[in-house]
């Protein structure tokens, strides 16, 4: 398979070397920008939230995992939809078939279907999505993704197993909680006992909306009465150090609508809380595919 | 066949002279339809062309009768327009003094648009887009039509089969609000260059005056929150008032005044000045009737019982108060604002509400304003289906 060609950003995420991906690929961090909000019809920007959030980790001290930055996808060479989608997809393909941990910058959240879609050899996989919405919306009349309905179609994916949404709130046309039989949904922490106890691969998604408004305000869509940083990263820390996190992604941080960089630097430090995580669990249980 | 008293009435009618309606305007005109409104109303229709020909001889005063023939169907055509408003009796042409609303290019919700008639839904959306009460204000008065921008992001829909509103879910409740609680928009007050504060506040008066005679509940968004106060002085007309202000303390002499202005409004009781937390309470020199409550005060025990139990309340909530990104000042968690709401629906009758302080070029304003909105909605569910 050809390698996917992947733009390469003026410095990587957290000051990590960005380039091509190195020889020895097993167990590393790769991270995968994916600067598209084609996804949202509403409210545009989260095209440039790779680089938001890149810039902003500068600021942040090393989290104690490392990795390297492989740059972003293409999306404005006239690609349609679809094809940034596949784009996504096969350079995710690429970095899990070399056995590394794909974390992916977005972008909107539509994006993150390529990414779970592409981990398919890792299932059963059981996600938990950081969001203040629970991203199930019908399908009807759209045969394209976007970010209202991207986790009913990860739904639909034959290896994800169980789904966990963390942070929905605020007003919704109806309850959006009875959505699916795997799917869980709860406001905020406590983390629930039975997702810190098992062995499957673990996707985590974190759709920076999750957050209150007045700590990342520079979101499409917020919602009031979110969760706090501390407690967002309190929770990736424990997921990341109890389950095997096998790729995980932010998204939806749009640097047009943010506010002196909050909503880019809580992205990135609650990406350091989740790298924090992962280098606290023993590297053989969590960094391969191995036993997946 | 007998004669109905409508007969008669039409045939009358048919009989006088009419004319024009000083506020008819033509939206669209092409070789076969005119699409005609009322400027006063937004009242609009589609006739043929034979017909917006036939209705122009009405420039000068003349008989229907007389111009297209008794009892022909250009005659009836003719009575349909004048019960419409397009044609008005001659001697009887209202002045035409400028329009007072206008219509916004989309709606609070997306909820159907509100003529400026008595308006049979159960709450009604007022926009007055003002802000010459306040020096921080500058640039609340997009403030409506940017917050119906926002509110799209949450739109007012109806069941496929009743025809009932469906409302929300308040997913922080664990329930359905406004199910069944029909909304209208009735567009913006008009504010012409130059205008006096005087002239519009009346105008704001009559407006209202026009949409809430079968009772609807009035929303007004502003603008800054001196435009509460025309909508505060209509309502305390049909009954003893209590105001309820979630706000930061006034901080320009106006603002002070307004409350002891408003207080001095015959039925209008108490004034209760919700605010943030860091603020102090009353002022040894506040007037009689007005209390300074902060908000965790309010929700622990002190608002509910100094007002007491089952008051008409108006109820203004600033949205420059609400907490957000990079201010520093004392401000309103939304989760304080929306217990409070619901703590006041359940023991008072909410009898209009204000979302004032609504300025698109203050910071975050995305966030803020999508709080404003999920605010509004509590505080419609507080006065419509409080539980």
């Amino acid at each position: 398979m050809t390698r996917p060609r992947l733009q390469l950003p003026p410095h990587g995420l957290f000051d990590w070397a960005a380039g091509e991906a190195p020889a020895r690929r097993k167990g590393n961090i790769e991270v995968i920008g994916v600067p598209s909000d084609f996804g949202n019809a509403y409210v545009s920007g989260a095209r440039l939230g790779p680089a938001a959030i890149r810039a902003s980790s500068l600021g942040l001290p090393q989290p104690a995992a490392g990795g390297i930055d492989r740059g972003d996808v293409e999306v404005f060479d006239d690609a349609d939809w679809a094809q940034i989608i596949e784009r996504v997809r096969a350079a995710v393909v690429d970095t899990a078939e070399a056995g590394a941990l794909p974390l992916v910058l977005g972008g909107d959240h539509a994006v993150s279907y390529a990414a779970v879609a592409a981990l398919d050899q890792a299932g059963p996989l059981d996600i938990v999505w950081f969001d203040a919405h629970t991203d199930f919306c019908p399908l009807t009349d759209t045969g394209w993704h976007n970010h209202k309905q991207v986790l009913r179609r990860i739904a639909g994916l034959g290896h994800v197993g169980r789904m966990l949404v963390i942070g929905h709130r605020g007003l919704t046309y109806f309850d959006e909680t009875q959505q699916w039989a795997n799917l869980d949904v709860i406001g905020g922490g406590p983390l629930p006992e039975s997702w810190l106890r098992s062995e499957r691969p673990l996707y985590v998604s974190v759709d920076i909306d999750s957050l209150d408004p007045c700590i990342a305000p520079g979101t499409g869509h917020p919602v009031p009465g979110g969760l706090g940083l501390p407690a967002l990263c309190d929770m990736l820390r424990t997921l990341a150090r109890e389950r095997r996190v096998m790729g995980a992604d932010v998204m939806e941080v749009n640097p047009l609508l943010d506010h002196g960089e909050m909503t880019s630097l809580a992205a990135a430090t609650a990406l350091a809380a989740l790298l924090d995580g992962m280098a606290a669990r023993s590297p053989a249980a969590h960094r391969t595919f191995e036993g997946a | 066949m007998s004669v109905t008293a409508a007969s008669i009435a039409t045939s009358k009618a048919i009989g006088e002279a009419l004319v024009l309606s000083p506020w008819m305007e033509v939206e669209h005109l092409d070789e076969t339809t005119a699409t005609i409104y009322l400027s006063s109303d937004g009242t609009r229709i589609r006739v043929p062309l034979p017909l917006h020909r036939l209705l122009l001889k009405f420039r000068a005063p003349a008989v229907p009768s007389e111009v297209a023939g008794a009892g022909s169907g250009a005659a009836k055509a003719l009575d349909q327009l004048r019960k419409k408003g397009f044609l008005v009796p001659a001697d009887a042409v209202p002045a035409r003094n400028g329009r007072q609303v206008t219509d916004p290019p989309v709606r609070l919700f997306d909820a159907p648009a509100q003529k400026l008639a008595p308006a049979r839904a159960d709450v009604v959306v007022l926009g007055v887009p003002w802000d010459f009460g306040e020096a921080g204000a500058a640039g609340a008065r997009r403030g409506p039509l940017a917050i119906r921008d926002i509110s799209l992001q949450l739109l007012y829909r109806l069941d496929r089969e009743s025809g009932r509103p469906i409302g929300w879910y308040d997913a922080d409740r664990r329930r359905a609000i406004l199910a069944g609680v029909t909304i209208a928009d009735a567009g913006d007050i008009i504010v012409h260059h130059g205008e006096g504060r005087s002239a519009v506040f009346e105008r704001i008066r009559d407006v209202l005056d026009a949409l809430t005679g079968e009772g609807a509940l009035p929303v007004l968004l502003g603008g800054d929150s001196s435009v509460a106060y025309p909508l505060i002085d209509q309502r305390r007309q049909n009954g003893a008032l209590d105001v309820i202000r979630i706000g930061r303390p006034a901080a320009s002499t106006g603002a002070m005044a307004r409350s002891r202005q408003l207080l001095a409004l015959p039925g209008v009781e108490r004034y209760a000045q919700v605010v943030p937390v860091g603020f102090g309470a009353d002022h040894g020199d506040d007037p009689e009737g007005y209390m300074r409550v902060p908000i965790d005060a309010a929700l622990e025990h002190a608002l509910v019982p100094q007002l007491g139990e089952g008051r008409r309340v108006h109820v203004g909530i600033d949205v420059d108060a609400l907490a957000h990104a990079g201010d520093s000042r004392p401000s309103f968690a939304y989760r304080q604002v929306h217990a409070l709401l619901c703590r006041l629906g359940r023991a008072h009758r909410i009898a209009s509400v204000d979302l004032c302080g609504i300025n698109p070029w203050a910071p975050c304003w995305g966030a803020v304003s999508m709080t404003a909105v999920h605010l509004l909605l509590t505080a419609l569910s507080a006065a419509k289906d409080p539980a």
